[in-house]
Order: C-alpha cells, then structure tokens, then sequence
C-alpha cells in the first residue's frame, strides 16, 4: 500500500517536472531569440554608430579662436546699451561743448508745467501704490500665527485690522535697470528713458545719467527733469561750468524755477 | 471480493502456455512455414530473433499441434549438460528409462539412429540454443546428420551469431525463420485478444489508440516486455479498486496508472 503511495508520489513529480520541462525550454528559446535580436540589433547599431562616426571624423570641424583685443573703457560702455542708441547718444555728446553749440541742438521746447506736475505727481502716486502691498492672513503663515487671527463665529473669519503688517517691497538697483531698459527697448519712450538716468544717477553713474538724460531729451524735449538731470550728471562729472551753462540756456526759454534752483546748487557746491 | 484487475493482471503473467499464444498474421505465417518445413527433408530449422519476439510460444504451439501426430519432443528449458542432453534424448527415441548410474555412448546412439533411418522421423525441439555449448551443437549437428533426428532450433538474433556463421551449420540449416518484433498494431491485438479471451471486453475497449503507442514505446514490441508492463499495470489498478476507487475512471484507462508503472519498471525516471 506504502509502495503505491510512494509510486504516486513519484509519479507527481515526475509530473512536474514533465510541465516544467517544456516551460522551461520554451522561456530559454525565447531568451535566447531575445537575446539573439538583441545581439542583432546592437550590431546594426554599432555598425551604424562606426559609420557615422566616420562620417563626422570626415567633416571638417570649425576652427574657433580667441583674438585677444584691447578694448577701450569707453567701448565697453558703449555696448552695453543698444548700439544704436549709443551712436546716437556719442554723437549728441559731442558737441555739447560750449552754450553756442547748445543753442543749434538739442532743440529746446516750451514745457508745459501744469500738464509736467500732474504727470509726475500722477507717477509718484502709482509708484507709491504699486509698491505698497497689505499683508493678509494667509495659511502660508505659522500654526501660532494663524492662532492669534480672531475667530467672530464659527464659520467666518474676521480680519484684525489692527494686526495688518505693511511690507514695502523694494527691487535692486540692477533689477530695476535691467527692466526699465527692456522696457525702453520696447516702447522707445521718454519716460523710461529718464526714468533710466535718474536711476543712474541714484547709483552715481553720472556718465550714464547723463546719455539716458541727452536720449530722453532727444526723444521729447518737453521733459523739464531731462535737462535737470543732464546738468546735475555734468556737474557730478566736474564739468560745472558746462551744467550752468546748459541750465542757464535752457532757464531762458523755459523759466523752470527747478532749473534756477539747480544752477544755485551747483554755484553753491553742494552737487 | 477479489477485484477483477487481480484476474486481468494474471492473464499478463508470461508463460509459454497453449492457452495463452495470441495467434497474430505474423506469428500465422511463421507456424505455417515452419509446419511444412517439417515435411521437408531438411536436416535442421533454425527460429531465431530478438528476446520476446515469441519464438517460444510458436515452438510451443507447433509441439502441442504435432504431438499426436508426429515423433515430436520439446525441449522448453535448454539442458547445459552434455551427458544429461544425451541421457534425455536417447531416452525420448528408444522410449526407455536409463538408470542414473549409466551413462550415453554417443557413438552407440550415432549408431542406433543409423539402424532406424528410413523407419522413424523424430523432431526435437530445443529453445534457448544460445545456451549451448559448442561441442554440444556439434553433437546435435551429427546426430542430424543421420536424417533420423530432426532438430527446430531457436536463437537469440543477437546471440551466438557465430555459431550460425559456421560453415557446418550453414549447410545444414536449410530453412532459417526469422521472428520480428510485434508492431504497435501487433500489440494491440495481441493486449486485446489476450483480454477478451478472458472475458474483459469492457477493460479493452478502455485502451486508446495513444494508449497502445504509449505501451508500446516502452516495451519496443517485445511480448514478454509488454506481459511484465501490463502485469505492473494491473496491480496497480487493483490497488486503487480495492483502496481508493473514486480515483478510477471507468470510461478512459488511466493514464497516471500507465505512467507509475513506466515508473515503477524503471521505463522512466522521476
């Protein structure tokens, strides 16, 4: 009867190992067709590869060098602004010598300072409104934070007024130039372009001030602070005599009491 | 009750009974030449071919067919002993018992042979010659040499070809029947006659085309092969009837029980 038993028990597996057998076979034929059109295909790829590395063994490949050259300080400054504007602005300086010249060009038109104040003051109001920002009660903000915000009924939140922070919120100086030059590249407009010198001349980089002043200038000739800020650069510059001179021309066919007080400044020496 | 696969496994017990030859087309034609080969003046028949081929059964069929008829004797167990092959032969012509303490004068029995040439024709029939020795095939050589003694043979294909290559033996052999290996359809007939004949019909009408081919592929189409497969085959049967019968099935033959046996004969390996 244990014999029987035991039969059987050979008999399952040899069972087994006759269903396995064949799997087996199988898997290790297809492994090898695998592994055989993989081989396949990796020799067509190497083949390809040495073949297009011939190929590119064959082009001729660009000699590139560098050409060391001097460059004066001038011509760096000179490219870093839109070449066009540059030419334009080295040509203008030029013969801003002595007043005579100044008289032939730029021409200087009447200003209108009534529609000049609203304008800047209209500015001045933007700037100061778009830099002022209320700060909410935000989930961004810390567990005890969000604890300290006053619960009125269960489901609405009230603001508390009296805890609202003012973040002012500044750019630096490169930042803003770098933008405000986009922008003036975009638009071609005056105001960006003084809005570039006074941002120069804030950093005391009056030669710059000073093109972007002469540029803005060219561009409308109506802008008081574009002579203001061409002067004042040319006084920073230690070119005083030149700044008076340019104000005092222009303070005759404008009256602008701003360009009287900034030729009294510079007489004075506190520029 | 004893199961009926006790029975069926006991008709697969390999014997050379009259009763258990299967009469197969081959084994027909075989008899037929080898019965009017003895008509013949022929001195010695040779039946050989490989083990299990049923070169026994038709020896046998041919000496219980003859017997009444003819000077026939069978020698189914091959006697290795020179003076014991000459004590039973002498003994089987003269009708006489030899005391034990006596022995045969060979050239005594040459001569009485001589003396009743032409009176008698007496057949013998020796199986498994393989087993002889050689000076003992020479001695039968001679004795067929009086035309008195008639000698049927039978060798194993692959044994002792050289004694058949003998010139002596080659002239003296005038008819040789070679006995093939049954084919798959000769098995089959010969598994289903031999169960029908006792009865198992329903058993035989189980076995498959693929079932045959499967046996067959195991035993090569040697009988006696075949007889020792169905036997294992049987008693396992009979097993699983007596003890687990809900394993069985009785519409198809099983083809676990076929297996285990293969395993059990050593056929197949785990």
């Amino acid at each position: 009867m244990s014999k029987i038993r035991n039969l059987e028990q050979q008999w399952k597996t040899y069972r087994a190992k006759k269903i396995i057998k064949p799997i087996l076979s199988i898997s290790a034929l297809y492994a090898l067709g695998a592994g055989g059109y993989y081989a396949f295909l990796k020799r067509d790829f190497i083949i390809s590869s040495m073949v297009s590395n011939k190929e590119t063994l064959v082009k001729p490949t660009p000699v590139v060098s560098i050409v060391e050259k001097n460059i004066t300080k001038n011509e760096v400054v000179e490219k870093d602004i839109n070449s066009s504007i540059d030419k334009k602005i080295v040509v203008k300086e030029e013969p801003i010598k002595t007043v005579e010249e100044m008289l032939l060009k730029p021409v200087i038109p009447i200003i209108d300072m009534d529609i000049e104040k609203r304008a800047i003051v209209h500015h001045h109001k933007a700037k100061k409104e778009s830099t002022l920002v209320q700060a909410r009660p935000s989930k961004l903000l810390t567990a005890k934070e969000l604890s300290k915000i006053k619960i009125v009924d269960n489901n609405t939140n009230v603001r508390d007024t009296t805890r609202l922070k003012r973040i002012h919120l500044h750019t630096t100086s490169k930042n803003y130039i770098e933008t405000i030059k986009r922008k003036f590249y975009k638009s071609k407009s005056s105001r960006d372009a003084l809005l570039l010198a006074e941002a120069f001349y804030r950093e005391h980089h009056y030669r710059e001030s000073e093109k972007w002043a002469l540029e803005a200038n060219r561009l409308n000739s109506n802008l008081d602070e574009s002579w203001i800020i061409f002067a004042e650069s040319k006084a920073q510059l230690g070119r005083r005599d030149e700044a008076i001179n340019i104000l005092a021309m222009y303070y005759k066919k404008s009256k602008s009491a701003k360009a009287r007080a900034v030729i009294e400044k510079i007489k004075r020496g506190k520029l | 009750m004893s199961s009926q696969y006790e029975t069926l496994k006991n008709i697969f017990i390999d014997s050379v009974e009259r009763d258990a030859y299967v009469e197969l087309e081959s084994a027909k034609y075989n008899y037929k030449l080898l019965e009017s080969s003895l008509d013949k003046p022929l001195k010695m028949l040779l039946l050989f071919g490989r083990p299990g081929t049923g070169k026994s059964m038709l020896l046998n069929k041919l000496y219980h067919n003859l017997k009444e008829s003819r000077e026939i004797f069978y020698f189914e167990a091959p006697i290795l002993s020179e003076k014991e092959f000459l004590r039973d032969i002498t003994e089987s012509i003269s009708s006489q018992k030899i005391p034990q303490n006596m022995r045969v004068n060979f050239d005594a029995l040459l001569k009485y042979c001589r003396s009743i040439k032409g009176k008698r024709e007496i057949i013998f029939l020796l199986d498994e010659c393989q087993l002889y020795s050689e000076s003992l095939m020479e001695k039968i050589r001679l004795l067929s040499d009086t035309r008195v003694v008639k000698f049927v043979i039978t060798l194993h294909k692959t044994d002792n070809e050289e004694i058949i290559a003998k010139e002596h033996f080659k002239t003296r052999i005038w008819e040789v029947v070679e006995m093939k290996s049954a084919t798959v359809e000769d098995l089959e007939i010969y598994i289903r006659k031999k169960m029908v004949k006792k009865g198992f019909m329903e058993v035989a009408n189980m076995l498959r085309k693929k079932d045959f081919k499967y046996i067959y592929s195991h035993t090569l189409g040697n009988f006696r092969e075949t007889n020792k497969y169905l036997y294992t085959v049987f008693d396992i049967y009979q097993y699983y009837d007596e003890v687990e019968s809900h394993k069985l099935s009785t519409k198809r033959f099983s083809k676990k029980i076929l297996e285990m046996a293969a395993l059990r004969l050593g056929y197949i390996h785990e």
